[in-house]
């Protein structure tokens, strides 16, 4: 079987980058084996306590949550991105596999293919 | 080999369209095939069949019609990325009682799985985002 | 065996993220292709910022030549086609947009 890679590298809300990355990966999860990356400011995408409904956006955080009912429960990020933002695993709203900045090519060269978002 | 394309940006707001022109014209003048071009997020716009171009600008919507007709390029917008932004073909216009439809119909409304399969079954894949 | 792709400008934050992880990470076989404003990174201002990338750097000629960039490209840095830009695609195992 195939395994895809998704990278999500954009925060969310200001545009719908994020979400739609988000859909692609809930329909790749049916077809194949998914594994997600989220780099960068993608990362905060993870945070915790997103609270978009006053705003207008969809609070699709919550359904990160849901990803691996779906089998897709390997989510990786890089420590250099979250270290950068100051940001712990701890503040995040699902767990996630730490990638060194330093193995980030071999990571990705490992897949069949790669979907960025 | 087979080359799935996917396209992220609108047409004139961002190259990525033209990119994505001039990449599957020299995909097909090497000899290989395209197996689909995917159309997500604003890529979408590209299936517009309301777009009219200055004179003196480049007719992408053109461009894409001529790919269709002459190498039969298989060209496939994301149901979801269209409906959110106002891109309908006939059907979906009448379930969503909405009084037009504007779908190029060199395109093809499909969903989310489209681009999937086309990334499993091509042998590569490039993405051209905004 | 990935070919980078970046359309962004060189201080755009998906440029720098690319760079930190090229610099940081890329394999032998690994090469960056620059299109759209990614070309901008081409540009001899940028030197020091492109001698830190390990991989073989690729312009695409059509950005270049839009931008009035074609006599600033460093010379490290190889202007190719669109003929060329399918036949890297070709040649790496995936390819993978930073975006």
């Amino acid at each position: 079987m195939k395994r895809i890679l998704f990278t999500q590298s954009r925060p969310p809300h200001g545009g719908i980058n994020a979400q739609e990355g988000l859909d692609a990966i809930l329909m790749g999860s049916a077809f194949a084996e998914c594994a997600v990356l989220f780099q960068g400011d993608g990362v905060y995408q993870l945070l915790k306590h997103q609270q978009p409904e006053r705003l207008g956006t969809k609070n699709f955080a919550s359904t990160f949550g849901a990803l691996a009912d779906y089998g897709v429960d390997q989510i990786f990020c890089i420590d250099e991105d979250l270290a950068k933002r100051q940001l712990g695993t701890d503040e995040l709203v699902i767990p996630t596999i730490p990638i060194k900045q330093n193995t980030v090519c071999e990571f990705i060269s490992a897949f069949d293919l790669v979907l960025d978002f | 080999m087979k080359f799935a394309i996917v396209v992220q940006g609108a047409p004139y707001s961002h190259e990525a369209s033209l990119s994505a022109l001039h990449f599957v014209k020299a995909v097909l003048d090497a000899g290989h095939e395209i197996y689909r071009v995917f159309f997500y997020q604003d890529g979408i716009y590209n299936a517009s069949d309301l777009i009219v171009p200055p004179q003196d600008e480049t007719d992408i919507r053109a461009e894409w019609l001529s790919l269709s007709e002459t190498h039969k390029v298989e060209l496939i917008t994301c149901i979801a990325s269209s409906l959110r932004r106002g891109l309908l073909n006939k059907a979906e216009a009448e379930r969503y009682e909405r009084n037009a439809a504007n779908l190029n119909t060199a395109f093809e409304i499909s969903g989310l799985g489209q681009l999937i399969d086309a990334g499993l079954a091509a042998d590569r894949t490039v993405t051209f985002a905004a | 065996m990935i070919l980078h792709t970046l359309n962004k400008p060189p201080r755009a934050p998906a440029a720098i993220a690319c760079l930190e992880v090229l610099t940081a990470s890329s394999e032998d076989g690994d090469s960056l292709l620059l299109l759209e404003d990614g070309v901008y990174m081409a540009d001899n201002s940028n030197e020091e910022l492109v001698r830190q990338v390990p991989t073989r750097i690729y312009a695409l000629d059509l950005d270049i030549e839009a931008r009035g960039l074609a006599h600033r490209v460093l010379p490290s840095i190889k202007v190719i086609s669109y003929a060329d830009f399918v036949q890297l695609v070709v040649e790496h195992k995936m390819t993978k947009a930073w975006i």
